[in-house]
């Protein structure tokens, strides 16, 4: 390199030739528009998703019906049957907000945990987070009873849930980390281990479970939106909601993060504030969604890695993309799990009865994009 | 001074790890740092970077101590480059750069960011890679990415005292990016950056650096100009081996090789640095014990030693 290379512009070093910058300056304003464009598409799907969950189903109503529906409260008077209403109100509509708040709530901490722990295998699901929030919710559910009325039962849950997810990854990230640094064997193990203890622990509760306990118990493990009503939609969202509007301050921290806990000090991190913050934020995510869904889980892991995949292997913790990708996802896979259903059992009262197990149909358009992966 | 080291003391246990180091860096000089495995360098850089506070003595940057800096102040002073840097996510080169500008984020606009990022990578010659994903490229691209990273950190000059640290830069290069590297390095202590670099090989020590501190045991061996300290008796005394001095005209340079370990000399660094730095000086230019290491080597061998295991958190 030579002098003629360089000159001072702006009182800083700078290339006099800008070839090479501008190319790159291209490529990185190609990679934005592809970034927005996933996006767009991806906030597209997830209202085309809702719009779906909304209108299909047992009982069939036309788009342009559930629209009128939806308006009605605005003054809109358009004359609908009482089942459709109910349908379209009390079933459905709980039924797409909850799985909104549970894909943003997964999506969001699993980006978080990958972040915190390092790891791109890190999830709440496979490090036992999961599994603590739905022992802390299983307690409720078999011990609450005798807490009297049903509001009471319905804040114990998210709360007992949310201390059990904390209690979880406060134990695993301790276990994991030796001088400073996170062991991946060790977060497995530790994950695996916590998993196996909670697991024991939800088995003695299934012992001393009454019969209605144990079918509530059984499609929790499966994970359901089909027990959403408003009122488990208006406890679980302040808590996603809070968690989403934080997530996002988190993002360049977390990304620092990734090159390890010393180089993000250097880059003026306060790291141990933002581990304590992302752990309480995954915790408060992983709580709030698993109290009311049960156990959703292995979307969570794979949608933060879709998304990089989808946006050209870029930044992980802008963890509000992951958001997005994962409310598509999940309520695609809802999607999936209730028309199967109602194929399957046409004879049942339409959107009533039984719950629809979320995860292994979920599960389902996530396969090929593990192939895809490894 | 930008930085102004006294006295400086760091023990673990009864062990001192660093005895009374003192020296100071002026705006645009590089000063190196050689010495032995377990000589204290890596110790040293943590006092810099302000990870370790010393006790007794001072360690001030830009006229006001470290200790009494805050994370985020300091972050947008000084910036260090790890002998490794761990990253398992597959950011693009751009993004691993633009990491660098994180202490800044939030009085910068992101077409600034982008700015400065890009004029690091020029620097590092690393501008055609901006697109590729960083874990695809090869160990000496990664690093010279890291280093424009560092680069980007404190890239604007400003009032305040810059700090560069870099802890091995060329480990993982090749001949030709060893000298790019740190031209690129001197090109930017230029801009009235402060650099403290810790180098291995004393030939690249000899042509990139202004002033040369020689740490053994704990202890400031020598410090000087570059020249002054480099000779075959410091480093005989350093590192325990045979040295002798060569000179190549055609390049007007003068540098330092080793012959093999010797046990007499290593037997008086020892006397003079403290049991534990003598040992590791031995260990690392020979694997028998002193008493019974030869006294000469068959072939000359440049004194370079392999870098010390495990980075440093910063």
């Amino acid at each position: 390199m030579t002098d003629a290379g360089w000159v001072e512009a702006r009182g800083a070093l700078a290339p006099a030739r800008g070839e090479a910058p501008a190319a790159s300056r291209d490529r990185g304003r190609s990679n934005e528009r592809r970034r927005r464009l996933v996006l767009m598409g991806l906030a597209l799907a997830v209202v085309a998703c809702a719009a779906a969950n909304l209108a299909l189903g047992a009982m069939h109503i036309p788009l342009a019906r559930v629209v009128a529906v939806l308006l009605e409260p605005l003054g809109l008077s358009v004359s609908l049957g009482l089942e459709e209403r109910a349908v379209v109100l009390a079933i459905r509509l709980p039924r797409v907000l909850l799985g909104l708040s549970v894909g943003a709530a997964l999506g969001v901490s699993g980006a978080l945990m990958q972040g915190l722990f390092r790891n791109p295998l890190a999830d709440p699901a496979l490090i036992g987070v999961s599994s603590g929030a739905a022992l802390g919710a299983k307690t409720v559910i078999v011990l609450g009873a005798q807490l009297g009325t049903s509001l009471a039962r319905d804040l114990a849950l998210p709360l007992s849930a949310f201390l059990g997810a904390l209690a979880v990854t406060w134990i695993v990230w301790g276990l994991s980390r030796r001088e400073g640094r996170t062991d991946v064997a060790t977060l497995l193990l530790a994950g695996i281990a916590i998993n196996a203890l909670a697991m024991a622990l939800q088995g003695m509760l299934a012992l001393v479970a009454s019969d209605a306990q144990l079918r509530t118990l059984t499609f929790w493990m499966l994970g359901s939106l089909g027990g959403a009503t408003f009122q488990s939609v208006w406890l679980s969202v302040p808590g996603v909601a809070l968690v989403l509007a934080a997530a996002p301050f988190f993002a360049s921290s977390l990304n620092a993060l990734l090159l390890g806990e010393g180089d993000a000090l250097c880059l003026g991190v306060d790291v141990e504030r933002l581990k304590r913050g992302a752990v309480v934020l995954t915790a408060l995510a992983v709580g709030s969604a698993v109290a009311f869904s049960g156990n959703v889980a292995f979307v969570g892991l794979l949608a933060p890695h879709l998304l990089r995949l989808a946006l050209a292997r870029s930044s992980l913790a802008l963890a509000w993309r992951g958001a997005a990708r994962r409310r598509a996802h999940l309520a695609v896979g809802s999607r999936v799990a209730h028309a199967a259903r109602a194929a399957g059992d046409p004879a049942r009262h339409p959107d009533g009865g039984a719950r629809r197990p979320v995860l292994s149909v979920a599960a389902a358009p996530a396969a090929p994009a593990r192939r895809h992966l490894t | 001074m930008t930085l102004d080291l006294s006295n400086v003391s760091v023990s673990a246990g009864r062990r001192m790890i660093l005895d009374a180091v003192s020296f100071s860096v002026a705006p645009g000089e590089v000063l190196g740092i050689v010495g032995p495995n377990g000589a204290g360098k890596t110790t040293l850089l943590r006092v810099l970077t302000g990870e370790l506070v010393p006790r007794p003595g001072s360690a001030k940057l830009g006229g006001r101590e470290l200790r009494s800096q805050s994370v985020a102040e300091l972050a947008r002073q000084r910036a260090y480059l790890p002998q490794q840097s761990s990253l398992d996510f597959g950011f693009s080169v751009l993004e691993v750069v633009l990491l660098g500008r994180t202490p800044h984020r939030a009085r910068e606009s992101q077409r600034m960011s982008l700015d400065i990022s890009e004029r690091a990578m020029a620097l590092c010659s690393v501008s055609e890679l901006g697109a590729r994903p960083y874990l695809e490229l090869s160990g000496g691209e990664q690093q010279r990415v890291q280093l424009a990273r560092v680069l980007a950190q404190i890239w604007e000059p400003s009032d305040a005292a810059r700090l560069l640290l870099l802890d091995e830069p060329t480990a993982s290069l090749d001949l030709s990016h060893q000298h790019t590297t740190l031209e690129s390095v001197r090109r930017f202590a230029e801009s009235g950056v402060a650099v403290v670099v810790v180098l291995h090989d004393l030939a690249l020590a000899a042509q990139y650096t202004d002033r040369l501190l020689l740490l053994a045991g704990g202890r400031v061996l020598d410090q000087g100009k570059t020249g002054d300290v480099l000779t075959p008796a410091n480093v005989s005394r350093a590192f325990g081996v045979q040295s002798h001095e060569i000179t190549i005209d055609a390049a007007g340079l003068r540098l330092i090789v080793a012959s093999g370990v010797n046990a007499d000399i290593s037997a008086g660094a020892s006397a003079a640095s403290g049991a534990k730095g003598a040992a590791r000086a031995n260990g690392a230019t020979g694997t028998q014990p002193p008493s019974s290491a030869p006294s000469s080597g068959k072939t000359a061998r440049a004194a370079h030693v392999r870098s010390d295991p495990g980075d440093p958190p910063c």
